[in-house]
């Protein structure tokens, strides 16, 4: 499947939040890896489709950014999760859910 | 919360914006990096490694854009980039730029223009206490169908009984002579109530104001109070003056205090040079039964509505006073109609009420007519630069630009030549402003124009430019972005432009344009005939020759009888002088600013009947060489002469007008008649004389009456001299003799009766709406001219190769040139007969509005078709537009078929 899906955007921004939540600091082309393994083939997004969702996580001050140095001594710019942010995982992920079960109930198989 | 956040965060963004470019770029490439270092460790090429690492990324240019729109402010930006490049490309075709520019100065220019009058008179409040609030109080005469001031009298029973007013006060205005020791000159005074200044919430910028018990006595109470300007004027603002005594009307009166410079009075038109309290005008010889007599009706109140009480309210409230003033002094008072009237739409006279709006309303509607065919003319231009452009927009159409950002650039542009347009405009604006105010009546009170620039005129003007921009370019924008960018970039590569769309809505704009035009050109021609015929209209006297002199010997504290011996002596002076063939002294002059008031008239039969019932009458008081020096014809008996003394009997000469009205059918010679309440002694007629105008230019003949000056005595008079030297030598003769008697007195409106018509009731206003609408109507002509040749030439320019085609067959230069004519004349003609129509439906429309306003309708004499104004307007419009076709159609005629054909 050479087609790469769209992902929905509170999808991504979630798998973002969650991400930084497990990893703790880290820059964009290592969040952009790390969903793709977690989500392994099921997702081939465009890594550079989560840059806009980086920005707008920043501008509603859920993630904070930083230059910094990675291991292998490149400068990078670092993203960590906000309080605030911390706070919200909570309540997107309350709302995934619900659109995935309301969504899992429409696709079950009608009797 | 999230959006203030996210909005406060673009807002820093869109300042920072090259400094986050290059933080992304960075961050971007670092991402490339770290891919590429990930790839070459398991194994790729360097190349291979690459090439994967982007593919993984995908479209690295989109999530740029993404971020971008994102991250800051896309709509000012895109703002911003559409106002450069509307710059740019307004740059890039200055004579596009130019001639759209100036046409939309010239619109907005009038516009503004016209505002600012209307702005001043009509909107702009008085600097006083809260004065949306603030009413005229007038009472309508049943007579006459304009409102009228009060008595004291009355207004003091409307002051008791009053529940829907906070306060009431009342002033008149009037010349008076203020001297201090010897120099007298004339000024306009304010005599107020003792109210007036505290009612009005004025504080003084000097000393202090009337108290409000001050003035209710005759002669009482001499005080004075100065105007801001003249105390500037004539004792260079020198603060001592306070306390000091001036005289006033040759009475001794304590100047007690300066106005602030904001205040002018309330006589809206004209700026007072002092404030007295009414005492001092009865006691002064004004009028000594000002404050007593009901009859004598001269203040103009001024009240503040109460909160929450409508103009309704307080008439319907007044009325029931007036009622019972009419049950208590029928003599007087019987049928008091009270009118309430907003301060604003009384200015200046509370007679003038109806009058205004209606004037503002006919001239705002032509100027708005100006502006809509300065529009189409606009739109008309940029049609004709989409059509050059269309092959711009299907190429930016084409790489990606949505409808909506063309539209919007589009847009931009004409906004933008509306803003350029809209300061073009206000400076025309405001050198019209300039113009006007040096516009003086004739007579020594300037007018007060100087009016700044205040936020109603802004706010005006950004309007007008709003208005402009739209109408102008709304539809070419529209139009430009709905063609399909294929089919225009395979068109335009064949080398043919527009469809027929395009030439067809040009055509109908031309059409609109021209028709508007010609209602703008027949309005004028209405106002310049209706100046035309008030001009050749048989006056009833004779104005050549004639010089007017005006003096007051009450200025100078003159008795009667001494007043008596000067006029007397002053008289004979001047006729014994060689050249001059008469001279008379009257009260007032013909068409000028001082009238006797109505008269009630009781022929013998209706005696007995309330003053209501019988005809009311204006008349002046003239000297026995009056009727021989104005040169007005006595139709029957005798003129006023020498035999009518003080102790003889009284005696009058009418009118043939009031002479049908008392006594229809009969010769009025040796009846008689009663005036004012209706008990006086008989007046006996001597005479009877012809028409002749008094009151206003274009005034529909009304009884009148003269009695003589030896039975009437009034201390202001005016002499007519009649004589064959030029109008300069009779001024020193005269004047010469007057000083000789008194080198005191002032003598003024000294001028040649010529020149005295020009004057407010003259041909001022005539005149000065017949100038304005010319301007108007040669402005329309020059836009229709712009318009037609723009579009003509634009159609010739088209049309190159059909025109080449048909002269390669054969076609003559003759029938080109009739070709081009025909397509122009055809627009024209459908533009006629759509103005013609608009013209007769909106005259009548006007004569409509006007039917209740006697003293508008000879100005806007629109009521009547008027074939020779809508012939000479139409014939103007044909040959100028008819020539903007000849040009370009010349110029079609002088194609090279060759060349025409080889440029494809």
């Amino acid at each position: 499947m050479g087609e790469k899906s769209d992902v929905l955007q509170g999808t991504l921004d979630l798998m973002v939040l969650k991400t930084l939540e497990s990893m703790g600091p880290l820059h964009g082309y290592g969040i952009a890896r790390r969903i793709e393994q977690v989500s392994g083939d099921a997702l081939v997004l465009n890594q550079g489709t989560i840059y806009p969702a980086l920005l707008r996580l920043e501008q509603r001050s859920w993630i904070k950014s930083a230059w910094g140095t990675s291991e292998s001594n490149r400068r990078a710019k670092f993203y960590t999760l906000s309080p605030i942010g911390r706070r919200q995982i909570e309540e997107e992920t309350e709302n995934w859910e619900r659109i995935a079960a309301t969504m899992s109930r429409f696709l079950a198989p009608s009797n | 919360m999230d959006r203030i956040r996210i909005f406060l965060s673009r807002c820093a963004a869109f300042f920072v914006k090259q400094r986050l470019d290059a933080d992304l770029d960075e961050e971007l490439q670092t991402h490339i990096d770290f891919a590429v270092e990930e790839n070459l460790k398991s194994g790729m090429s360097p190349q291979q490694a690459r090439t994967s690492a982007l593919r993984a990324f995908g479209g690295m240019t989109q999530v740029k854009e993404r971020r971008r729109v994102q991250r800051g402010l896309p709509f000012l930006e895109v703002f911003v980039q559409d106002i450069r490049f509307a710059l740019r490309q307004l740059g890039k075709s200055p004579g596009f730029t130019a001639t759209a520019v100036l046409t939309l100065a010239v619109g907005i220019g009038a516009n503004t223009a016209v505002f600012s009058i209307v702005n001043s008179f009509l909107f702009r409040p008085l600097p006083v206490k809260d004065p949306a609030h603030l009413v005229v109080i007038a009472y309508q005469d049943p007579k006459a169908n304009y409102p009228h001031e009060l008595s004291n009298a009355d207004l003091q029973d409307f002051q008791a009984h009053s529940e829907v007013t906070s306060d009431m006060t009342a002033f008149l205005v009037n010349f008076a002579g203020l001297s201090t020791g010897k120099r007298s000159e004339r000024v306009l005074v304010t005599f107020a109530k003792g109210n007036y200044f505290s009612s009005l919430g004025i504080q003084p910028a000097l000393g202090r104001l009337f108290l409000p018990r001050e003035g209710e006595t005759p002669g009482a109470d001499p005080v004075i109070v100065l105007g801001y300007s003249y105390w500037m004027r004539r004792f260079n603002g020198d603060p001592s003056i306070v306390g000091k005594s001036v005289d006033l009307n040759g009475m001794p009166a304590t100047v007690i205090g300066v106005v602030p410079k904001t205040f002018f009075g309330t006589f809206y038109i004209v700026e007072s040079d002092a404030y007295a309290p009414l005492g001092m005008f009865a006691g002064s010889g004004g009028s000594p039964t000002l404050l007593t007599d009901r009859k004598d009706r001269q203040l103009r109140v001024l009240a503040h509505l109460l909160p929450g009480v409508s103009i309704q309210t307080a008439r319907t409230s007044l009325q029931l006073t007036a009622n019972n003033l009419a049950r208590a002094y029928p003599e007087t008072d019987a049928g008091l109609q009270m009118d309430v009237i907003p301060e604003k739409l009384a200015r200046p006279e509370a007679s003038s009420a109806s009058a205004w709006p209606l004037i503002a309303a006919v001239f705002l509607g032509l100027v708005g007519l100006v502006l809509i065919v300065t529009c189409v003319n606009v739109t008309n231009l940029l049609l004709s630069r989409a059509s050059i452009r269309a092959r711009e927009m299907a190429v930016r159409s084409a790489l990606g630009a949505s409808r909506l950002r063309l539209f919007r650039q589009l847009l931009t542009e004409s906004f933008l030549l509306s803003t350029f347009g809209a300061m073009g405009g206000a400076a025309i604006g405001v050198g019209l402003m300039k113009w006007i105010e040096t516009i003086r009546l004739p007579g020594d009170a300037a007018l007060r124009t100087s009016q700044p620039f205040d936020w109603h005129m802004f706010l005006f003007v950004a309007l007008v430019a709003a208005v402009a921009g739209l109408l102008a370019g709304l539809v070419p924008a529209l139009r430009a972005t709905r063609t399909d960018p294929n089919d225009t970039l395979r068109e335009t590569s064949r080398g043919f432009t527009g469809s027929a769309a395009p030439n067809r809505l040009r055509s109908a704009l031309v059409i609109a344009q021209t028709a508007g035009s010609l209602v703008v050109l027949i309005m004028a021609a209405l106002f310049l005939r209706s100046l035309q015929r008030a001009e050749k209209a048989d006056l009833g006297f004779k104005p050549d020759h004639l010089v007017n002199f005006t003096m007051d010997v009450q200025e100078l504290g003159y008795d009667e009888q001494r007043g008596v011996n000067f006029y007397r002596q002053l008289g004979d002076r001047v006729r014994a002088l060689p050249g001059i063939q008469s001279a008379a002294f009257a009260y007032s002059i013909p068409m000028g600013y001082y009238g006797a008031g109505l008269n009630a008239l009781w022929s013998e039969s209706q005696r007995g009947l309330p003053a209501n019932k019988v005809t009311s009458v204006r008349f002046n008081m003239v000297d026995a060489d009056y009727f021989r020096t104005m040169g007005i014809e006595i139709v029957s008996g005798r003129a006023i002469d020498d035999r009518d003394r003080s102790n003889t009997q009284l005696v009058a000469v009418i009118n043939e007008n009031l002479a049908r009205e008392l006594w229809p059918g009969k010769d009025a010679i040796g009846h008689d008649f009663r005036r004012l309440s209706g008990d006086g002694p008989d007046i006996e007629v001597v005479g009877v004389a012809k028409y002749s105008k008094v009151n206003f230019i274009a005034e529909d003949p009304a009884p009148y009456f003269y009695v003589p000056l030896t039975q009437n005595y009034t201390s202001v008079r005016v002499l007519h001299v009649r004589s064959t030297l030029l109008p300069a030598e009779v001024v020193r003769e005269v004047e010469a003799q007057a000083r000789a008697l008194d080198a005191n007195l002032p003598v003024f409106d000294v001028m040649p009766m010529t020149e005295s018509l020009e004057g407010g009731n003259g041909f001022f206003f005539l005149r000065l709406a017949a100038t304005f609408a010319g301007t108007l109507g040669g402005l329309s002509l020059l836009l229709a001219v712009v318009g037609m040749y723009g579009v003509i030439s634009f159609s010739v320019n088209e049309r190159v190769r059909d025109i080449g085609v048909r002269m390669a067959l054969g076609a003559q230069h003759q029938n080109i040139l009739v070709m081009v004519l025909r397509q122009g004349m055809k627009l024209v003609a459908a533009g006629l007969a759509l103005g013609v129509a608009l013209s007769v439906g909106l005259s009548r429309f006007v004569a409509g509005l006007l039917v209740n306003t006697g003293t508008l309708d000879p100005l806007v004499n629109t009521g009547t078709l008027d074939p020779l104004a809508y012939a000479s307007a139409s014939l103007l419009l044909v040959a100028v537009a008819a020539l903007a076709c000849y040009i370009p159609a010349r110029r079609a005629t002088s194609i090279d078929p060759m060349q025409a054909l080889r440029t494809e």
